[in-house]
């Protein structure tokens, strides 16, 4: 018997080795990535003494600019998760009537998500340039159709609220074709003969909306929250290009490690940022999973 | 339903799709419009910056393939995406060759693991990469910015590839094997060809995103000796030169992630959907 | 031309027993069907013996050598799936030719087996034809083809003809019995189809639950089926089984049914007349039930019956009755053509007395196992 296990180690070895260098190259960095987080979270280097301590946490809670991060963060994955919901239900419901040019409707949809974030990113800091971008001069009316909003130009970057939200805007124009992707894909996974059965049992439009479509697509909808919020809170690209000196946490972490020098304050953060990516999941995918039971079962 | 309702609906219909073209189409236009855009007609001294340029002028295009740095650059992003492309498909081709051809006990949950790497914010696990890096000799190399790009595509390849692979019937390979094939001319023969486009796929994936990564490239390779293209981008934004420099390093950038992405479409929607419907 | 002998094999999948400590004697050269219902194991048997699947216990024997340990790719056996498994991405004639070329025959070789199989399965012309562009008969030869030309000492074939049409299939029938002829293999076919196995075959093998059942000669297996579930699998349409006991009636031996006392022809009865009092479950095939109106019995081994018509399916050039007999015992039999009987009319029968079998009730044995004239 004992023979007969070695052999059967063997065997499955010969078959799986194959996944091995993969296994270990991904496995590895995990191990790393974990330990050097917490590792450098959680100590601090005196003249080449690495000891235990809470001094980087300890700095961080004291540290405004780290409130001010974390509170704008939430903000943004607070306004941007809805919105990428919205404008993604917009468009896949669009996309699921049939109409002419809706192959090239639907490819040109995508192009959003092929343009690299960092040239999206720089093209809203062209456009919303101060005194004289595009978006200033319109808003004051100096283009025959449309009509003057504001009397003077506006200084887009230098407000925290305003560059925060033409990098949401930036954010959530990439993205919409992921969380429209994955909606379409929900809708079209409807046998349409469930529209039909409804119908012959005398389902108005508004009663197969609420029992039929709804529910059928909650998992979409549930799988675009999810992921596009977590998209929220890892988002860097857009407000380091647009938002120079206000941070969301992303920003903060590069700001403490590259002009700080503050490398186990940026782990610490990086570590919060992780941490408050996992509770989100948890709270949204609790909530998301009791909507479903309410709208099934209710 | 009355025809007057549903001519309303077909024109709400169609005033949306307006919409949604005018939304995504905008910013494209304006971003060839600046590439292409003369110096008047971006410092205007005080007139509306023109929608069309006044004198159109391919000069801002000329005049970048004419530095030399913006070559260095360019050849620099493609060697590393080469680089990535190939590191990541021979780790990853092999791996979800097992994964998806065997029926392991704990298949899933492994996968699970490999992949994991990726719930990791990117802007998080690049400081732990980079210390280590630091520690290794690897920041500012070729190869340091390679590993770490591989890193970021290897999950997605092996994602990809186990559904390629998965898709081939079991009857083909065990038909080759009773025709006297070995394992390893089973493989090449018969199921390599048969998970092609699958993987080129796989390959494309790990070359865009090696292409246009930003943040990997910004810290482990910073204001060194090498830069890629994105890093240049970012170089010059610093320095606030003319917007149409910005843009034509842009429209540079992105042309051949559009190209492709539009070829792949089909493949970029079934990774998109399959990690995330049920 | 190897022959197979597969001795005392036994196979779990989990906890299940596949295959039940089963022997099986193939001769070389011998054209042998396993036939059985889905999940009898006959498809796991095909694979031990192509190599995909380990011999867990027993031994394997192909052409006096023992091959247990011996993997797929060596084995001089060629296998067609039920999918065909064609390769998608070659042409036919690449697809042919995979098995020579992984062997890396010589060119000259290659050409002649390709000149000698083409023609001999229709497929001239379609060489450069990808799987996807030809039709699923072509796709059939091609398969057998691609076995074909490996020259195998055993030729498996699991299924093949399952995904034709009914026309096709009695096309590719005839067809594979003249290639049997001309090239003699050694064939071992899987199929839960009898007319295929009792059409092609020289043996059939019935398999139920990892055992044999019965392996003889078509015929044998039709006329004397070993046990109640050959009888039920073999035939079209399913045989009738009543239930009975073996009694002496007026100076003959036979068997008392609800339907009747069937009188048994006289050899069996001879053998028959130790079993008097015993319970049996008497099976008579449909197409040994003669309808006769008119006519008394003919033969001393006739019974006569009578019983109501209750349905009458139509089967081209024959119709299928199922009568209902006073006490309520169902019987099925054939009536020509020419012959018609309005569903709840009485009518009359006669029960062939020498194609009556009789089986053990609590075995599902034949009483006469053993005997086969």
């Amino acid at each position: 018997m004992p023979r007969s296990i070695v052999q059967g180690v063997i065997s499955h070895t010969m078959k799986i080795w194959p996944l091995f260098p993969a296994a270990i190259y991904l496995l590895g960095f995990l191990i790393i990535v974990t330990v050097y987080l917490l590792g450098m979270s959680f100590t601090v280097v005196d003249g080449g003494a690495v000891s235990a301590s809470l001094a980087p946490a300890a700095r961080l809670l004291a540290l405004p600019e780290f409130r001010q991060a974390l509170v704008n963060t939430v903000m943004f994955v607070v306004v941007g998760t809805p919105l990428e919901l919205v404008v993604g239900l917009w468009l896949a419901l669009m996309m699921y009537q049939s109409f002419r040019f809706r192959g090239m409707m639907r490819s040109m949809l995508i192009i959003p998500l092929a343009i690299p974030a960092l040239v999206t990113a720089t093209l809203l800091f062209i456009l919303f340039d101060y005194p004289g971008g595009h978006i200033n001069h319109l808003l004051m009316g100096r283009y025959w159709f449309f009509p003057a909003v504001v009397d003077a130009p506006v200084n887009w970057r230098g407000s925290m609220a305003f560059s925060l939200g033409i990098s949401l805007l930036g954010k959530v124009w990439r993205d919409m074709p992921i969380s429209m992707l994955i909606l379409l894909a929900g809708l079209n996974a409807i046998d349409p003969e469930l529209f039909d059965a409804a119908k012959t049992m005398g389902a108005g439009l508004r009663k197969r909306l609420r029992h039929v479509i709804l529910p059928l697509i909650l998992p979409s909808v549930s799988a675009v929250v999810l992921l596009r919020s977590i998209e929220m809170w890892k988002e860097f690209i857009f407000p380091f290009v647009l938002a120079g000196q206000h941070d969301l946490l992303g920003t903060l972490i590069e700001s403490l490690y590259n002009n700080w020098g503050n490398s186990h304050e940026a782990a610490a953060v990086a570590l919060v940022l992780v941490v408050c990516i996992i509770v989100s999941a948890l709270v949204l995918f609790r909530v998301l999973e009791g909507l479903r039971r309410l709208l099934v079962y209710a | 339903m009355s025809n007057h309702r549903i001519r309303y609906r077909r024109l709400t219909l169609y005033c949306g799709i307006a919409a949604a073209f005018v939304l995504v189409a905008a910013p494209l236009y304006l971003l060839v419009k600046y590439s292409i855009s003369d110096p008047d007609s971006i410092n205007t001294g005080g007139a509306p910056i023109p929608l069309w340029p006044y004198s159109p002028t391919l000069r801002t295009f000329a005049y970048l393939f004419s530095d030399s740095e913006f070559y260095g650059v360019v050849l620099n992003s493609l060697c590393i995406a080469l680089a990535t492309v190939m590191l990541s498909l021979s780790l990853g081709v092999p791996a979800s060759y097992v994964l998806g051809r065997y029926r392991l006990p704990g298949r899933k949950i492994f996968t699970l693991g490999l992949i994991s790497i990726r719930l990791f914010p990117d802007i998080s696990s690049v400081i732990p990469v980079t210390e280590f890096f630091i520690r290794l000799g690897a920041q500012n190399t070729y190869w340091g910015i390679i590993l770490a790009h591989t890193l970021l595509a290897l999950p997605y390849v092996i994602f990809i590839g186990i559904s390629a692979f998965e898709s081939i019937p079991n009857d083909l390979e065990e038909q080759a094997t009773v025709m006297g094939a070995s394992r390893a001319q089973a493989f090449v023969r018969i199921l390599l060809p048969l998970a092609g486009p699958g993987l080129v796929a796989a390959a494309i994936y790990a070359f865009l995103l090696s292409w246009d990564e930003f943040i990997f490239a910004y810290f482990l390779l910073g204001l060194g000796r090498i830069s890629t293209l994105t890093l240049y981008l970012n170089q010059k934004m610093s320095f606030a030169p003319p917007q149409n420099i910005l843009a034509t390093i842009s429209v540079c950038l992105s042309i051949p992630v559009v190209l492709f992405a539009v070829l792949l479409q089909k493949y970029m929607t079934a990774g998109i959907t399959s990690g995330s419907v049920k | 031309m190897a022959d197979v002998i597969l001795k005392n094999i036994t196979k779990h999948h989990g906890d299940c027993r596949v295959i039940d400590n089963l022997s099986l004697d193939i001769r070389g050269g011998e054209f042998v069907t396993l036939l059985g219902p889905s999940g009898c194991g006959k498809t796991t048997l095909l694979r031990m013996v192509a190599g995909l699947t380990s011999v867990e216990q027993g031994e394997l024997w192909i052409g006096g050598a023992l091959y247990n340990d011996i993997p797929a790719q060596r084995r001089r056996i060629a296998m067609v799936f039920q999918s065909y498994a064609l390769f998608p991405h070659m042409s036919v004639k690449d697809n042919v030719l995979f098995g020579l070329r992984i062997r890396k025959a010589p060119p000259h070789e290659m050409f002649d087996k390709l000149s000698w199989v083409m023609p001999l399965l229709g497929l001239e012309g379609l060489e450069s034809r990808l799987p996807k562009e030809i039709s699923g008969g072509q796709r059939q030869r091609a398969a057998l083809a691609r076995a074909l030309v490996l020259d195998p000492e055993v030729l498996l074939l699991d299924e093949p003809l399952s995904n034709l049409d009914a026309a096709l299939r009695e096309m590719a029938m005839e067809e594979l019995k003249r290639i049997h002829q001309q090239v003699g293999k050694t064939i071992l076919y899987v199929t839960h189809n009898q007319a295929e196995a009792m059409s092609m075959s020289q043996r059939i093998a019935v398999m139920k639950a990892g055992r044999i059942e019965h392996f003889d000669t078509p015929r044998v297996v039709y006329d004397h089926p070993h046990t109640v579930f050959t009888a039920q699998f073999i035939g079209s349409p399913v045989i009738n089984m009543l239930e009975g006991e073996i009694e002496r009636g007026d100076g003959v031996i036979g068997a008392k049914t609800g339907l009747g006392f069937f009188v048994l022809d006289r050899d069996r009865g001879a053998q028959a007349g130790a079993m008097i009092g015993r319970r049996v479950r008497v099976g008579i095939r449909p197409q040994n039930v003669l309808f006769a109106p008119h006519s008394a019995a003919r033969r001393a081994s006739d019974t006569r019956i009578e019983v109501t018509a209750e349905l009458v399916e139509t089967l081209g050039d024959r119709s299928l009755v199922i009568a209902r007999a006073d006490d309520g015992t169902m019987i099925r039999f054939m009536i020509t053509r020419d012959e018609s009987i309005p569903a709840g009319t009485r009518v009359a029968a006669l029960v062939d007395g020498r194609r009556i079998h009789l089986f053990e009730p609590a075995t599902g044995i034949n009483v006469f196992a053993g005997d086969k004239q």
